[in-house]
């Protein structure tokens, strides 16, 4: 799973470079992310998807492989799942005082450990993310019968508070990223 | 028993030095020194700093800056503006991490009794100094006594204060601040009862004292995009 984002307008001369045609468009955003490693997805203008490039850090890409896809009329759509990812990503790049009010730099462990429990969980209602002023990640669902705030502490460990129907639970466990911790899978997966 | 003895009585004690305090509130520059020197400290620590020197909402009845008016009594209403898009969901609701600098430097609010022309000079210059990220998307309000009516986990102690930490150039700046190192582990419920009382009144930016302050807003940060706060049923 792509894990870093890079400017797409530092690459865009070698992304232009790379597709054969006569007239290559240059890519004006990164749509899906790709399960292949460390891979991203570039759409050109005209929507058609043209190939894979190998991202190798946050800051920097280069183009190591291309992979010529046959063209596709239509870009996929891009998932909710992907969506409450991909800002929990963005917010990852933000710098101190986001909020204007001094808030920390965002904590890129705890990003990445919600991120990571998105993926990993499974309930008929996707939550919003969320971002506190010292730097945590957190997921918040809000339905009628659950609210679930849960902060992601960047050391292993999560902090949650949970109403489902009459009861109420609160607490911190450790989340080592390979499965949801048994207590809130239970309570935030009914 | 002795020792439960004991905290009752340092509570009775408080609460009698909080009276007196009530009336002679120009007296306690020990509770103005305080905040002054939460000032020298990291931003994380200047809830803790303010703990310590304040717990349980000791200076409450204190004016703790110069430039206020006096404390910030129970009746007042509270306004926390929404500046960051980063604390509103899709469907145009308030999310709890509005709410926690409450545990580090501090949540800034605006006491409502603000003339208009007050909290335009304020939200200009804010919006003008922060990064281009930061948008008004609206105001959420609740009165100073049910912020201090708040329990979490310690049945026995309000979980916040609220003071009246007034600026040169923001004289009707407060702010709420955890009256007791919360752990973490309580830390989102106490954010759910704040997001809880301030949920209750919801105005978007346009609908905000009848759309006045909007109307006066400059067009550059009028045209900043903001996620409308919407009114919940």
């Amino acid at each position: 799973m792509f894990t870093g984002t890079a400017p797409l307008g530092t690459v865009a001369p070698t992304i232009a470079a790379l597709f054969a045609p006569a007239q290559p468009s240059l890519p004006t955003d990164v749509i899906h992310y790709g399960t292949a490693g460390n891979a991203a997805l570039l759409v050109d203008c005209g929507a058609r998807a043209r190939g894979f490039l190998l991202v190798k850090s946050e800051t920097s890409l280069s183009v190591v492989d291309a992979l010529p896809l046959p063209p596709v009329s239509a870009a996929r759509e891009t998932t909710e799942s992907e969506r409450v990812a991909g800002e929990l990503r963005r917010w990852g790049m933000l710098e101190s005082d986001w909020d204007g009010e001094g808030a920390a730099t965002p904590d890129r462990n705890s990003i990445s450990s919600a991120i990571t429990f998105l993926h990993l969980a499974s309930t008929k209602e996707l939550p919003e993310p969320m971002l506190h002023a010292n730097g945590h990640a957190g997921l918040l669902w809000r339905s009628d019968d659950l609210y679930a705030d849960i902060e992601f502490l960047g050391n292993a460990r999560v902090a949650y508070y949970i109403e489902r129907g009459q009861g109420k639970h609160k607490g911190v466990v450790s989340f080592d990223r390979k499965k949801i911790p048994d207590v809130l899978a239970t309570l935030i997966q009914g | 028993m002795i020792e439960k003895k004991y905290q009752t009585f340092s509570r009775l004690l408080s609460k009698a030095k909080q009276l007196f305090l009530r009336y002679f509130s120009r007296l306690c520059r020990r509770c103005s020194r305080a905040f002054e020197r939460a000032e020298t400290v990291e931003e994380a620590e200047r809830v803790k700093t303010i703990i310590g020197a304040c717990p349980e909402g000791e200076c409450e009845c204190c004016r703790v800056s110069e430039h206020s008016h006096g404390p910030v009594r129970g009746n007042e209403r509270l306004a926390r503006f929404v500046l960051s898009p980063v604390h509103v969901d899709k469907k145009g609701r308030i999310k709890p991490s509005l709410f926690s600098h409450a545990a580090t430097k501090g949540c800034s609010i605006q006491r409502e009794s603000a003339s208009t022309d007050e909290l335009l000079a304020w939200l200009e210059g804010f919006l003008r100094k922060g990064k281009p990220d930061v948008a008004w998307c609206g105001v959420v309000v609740a009165t100073a006594e049910t912020v201090r009516s708040l329990r979490a986990a310690r049945k026995d102690l309000q979980c916040f204060a609220v003071y009246d930490t007034a600026q040169a150039d923001n004289v009707s700046h407060a702010e709420i601040f955890e009256s007791y190192p919360i752990d973490e582990a309580d830390g989102p419920e106490a954010r759910k009862e704040l997001l809880r009382i301030f949920s209750g009144e919801t105005f978007s930016s346009q609908q905000y004292r009848n759309s006045d302050l909007w109307k006066r807003l400059s067009p550059d940060l009028q045209a900043r995009q903001a996620v409308p706060l919407v009114k919940q049923p």
